[in-house]
């Protein structure tokens, strides 16, 4: 194998790495419960299933649960670096307060600033498109990512942030069977 | 703007849309590597689907325009595998004895007929990103990736020989879209390099750079040639760019010179353009289309915020007349364009949710 271009890169371990407070879930999760458990009882009363207990309401309630930074960190966080053993995460080329939501009536912007781990990483456009293929195909229709290279972090950052944010150079990326390859190597530590 | 109808044409993405100039006729280019073609009638008849030739997405898509009115109607196809496919149909049986142009129009709009692959065109390094013919319909402009613009000259009577007649490097980026004015030989292409560049044949009839237009500040998406009800020495460019913002570019055509000159004496007339203004801003997201009605003389434009906007010129000065958010539900919209149906004009689009729309303004 090559010499990897950034040998010694810093290296946070997992668990320093920003994760959501656990506060709220367990509610959620006995919410659903007792959906669950209401809607079954309504069925052995014989009575119509009153909507507001129907599923389909309670995965509409889902999907207005807007999407937060850390969730789209939980996304990308764990996508492997293209030359290391090691997460975008744990290399910090991506960072929660790099992250910045948008929302307007019709779209949600997604605009995400990534840290290359040395100025002249030539893996930048690499690592930036596993992060738009990641989101493409994660996310709702109603998302745009727009993907920066956080100032001063990188040499070309004007030419690189002007590829990721093509549409037609990332579709036509998109069907370059040797790239997705190597992008799906990248995703296959995603959860 | 009201939706008159709505076809679901594509699984993926429609990159492009055409109209033919004299019969109902409208073609895709989709992601899914094929391209349709429907009637553009109340109907909305599906009638050939164009596939198993290109391996990858089908970018652009254009009718060449007929020579007369009996003409059979020709498509050309440009894809992401680096290669143009030119289409037509055989000709149908009895196609001799036709007279009336609702005949002709009937013979050619039946889905039995067969469209066939008259010819492949290579010479592209990688992804071709639009195709354009002439008025004429004699010469096939194409752009790509690979930072150049060719020209093709091709017989109409038999579509069999497309020879490149020029390669133009002048870009520094990929091309993204070419375009010919209306009624004269002078082909504009836009391109990530952010300018717009104006070609024209010189006194020794080959293509050469006449003109650059500076001013964008993102790759430059599209432009469309102002199609003036009567002729005068301006010329008219409007472009679409990633920098959120529409342009309107004025040039002067350049006076015919002295052939009788010795070429080393004679030199290529540069047209002078200049930025004529910039419409008012309604895009919040990159500006992917747009098309400059011949009717009316209104702009069209749509993009990644999924919205169409409508521009007026009164007295001068560009109005927003009208726009339409979530034209395409949450989709980006790639493509616009007037059209006639019914004798109508109506606006149609073309988004990444496979959908063609028809519009009523």
């Amino acid at each position: 194998m090559e010499e990897p271009i950034n040998a010694n890169p810093t290296i946070l371990s997992l668990a320093q790495l920003p994760k959501r407070q656990e506060t709220g879930s367990p509610f959620s999760t006995t919410l659903s419960a007792n959906h669950k458990l209401i809607s079954n009882a309504l069925k052995l009363s014989l009575l119509e299933e009153e909507d507001e207990y129907s599923e389909e309401d309670i995965d509409s309630d889902e999907e207005e649960d807007p999407i937060d930074p850390q969730e789209i960190f939980d996304l990308i966080s764990t996508i492997s670096d293209p030359e290391h053993p090691l997460t975008l995460g744990q290399l910090a080329v991506v960072n929660l307060n790099d992250i910045e939501i948008n929302t307007s009536k019709y779209l949600t912007e997604v605009v995400i600033r990534i840290t290359p781990t040395i100025t002249h990483c030539s893996l930048a456009t690499l690592i930036g498109l596993g992060i738009k293929v990641r989101l493409i195909r994660s996310l709702p229709g109603k998302f745009r990512v727009k993907l920066l290279i956080k100032e001063g972090s990188h040499q070309s950052e004007s030419q690189v942030n002007k590829q990721l944010n093509d549409k037609e150079r990332v579709a036509a990326a998109c069907e370059n069977e040797q790239l997705i390859e190597v992008i799906s190597r990248m995703l296959a530590t995603c959860v | 703007m009201q939706l008159l109808h709505s076809t679901q044409a594509h699984t993926g993405p429609i990159w492009s849309i055409t109209t033919h100039a004299t019969l109902p006729l409208i073609a895709t280019a989709s992601q899914d590597k094929t391209s349709k073609i429907y009637s553009l009638t109340s109907h909305h008849n599906l009638l050939t689907i164009l596939e198993k030739t290109h391996t990858r997405s089908v970018r652009s898509i254009a009718f060449k325009p007929p020579l007369d009115n009996f003409d059979l109607p020709v498509l050309a196809a440009g894809s992401f595998d680096s290669t143009i496919s030119i289409w037509g149909i055989d000709e149908p049986e009895f196609y001799a004895d036709v007279e009336s142009e609702s005949d002709h129009e009937r013979i050619i709009c039946d889905p039995n007929n067969e469209w066939n692959l008259m010819a492949l065109i290579e010479g592209h390094e990688n992804e071709v990103k639009s195709v354009a013919w002439n008025h004429q319909g004699n010469l096939l402009a194409s752009c790509s990736r690979d930072k150049t613009v060719w020209i093709w000259e091709t017989d109409q009577e038999t579509l069999e020989e497309f020879e490149c007649i020029a390669v133009l490097n002048d870009h520094e980026h990929d091309v993204k879209y070419v375009c010919w004015h209306s009624t004269r030989n002078i082909l504009a292409s836009c391109s990530y390099d952010d300018t717009i560049r104006i070609y024209a044949e010189d006194d020794d009839d080959e293509f050469a750079c006449v003109g650059v237009l500076n001013g964008h500040e993102g790759t430059v998406w599209s432009c469309a040639f102002e199609n003036p009800a009567t002729p005068t020495d301006k010329i008219r460019l409007a472009s679409v760019s990633d920098d959120l913002t529409v342009r309107v570019w004025v040039g002067t055509v350049p006076e015919h010179s002295d052939k009788q000159l010795p070429s080393s004496i004679r030199h290529n007339k540069e047209m002078v353009w200049e930025q004529e203004c910039i419409l008012p801003q309604a895009h919040a997201f990159p500006i992917y289309s747009l098309s400059w009605s011949a009717t009316t003389g209104k702009i069209a434009s749509c993009g990644s915020d999924g919205k169409i906007v409508v521009y007026k010129e009164v007295d001068g000065t560009w109005e927003v007349e009208a726009t339409h958010e979530a034209s395409h539900g949450v989709s980006e919209v790639n493509c616009i364009l007037w059209g006639k149906l019914d004798d109508k004009e109506i606006l149609i689009t073309g988004g990444d949710d496979g959908c063609v729309n028809y519009w009523q303004v």
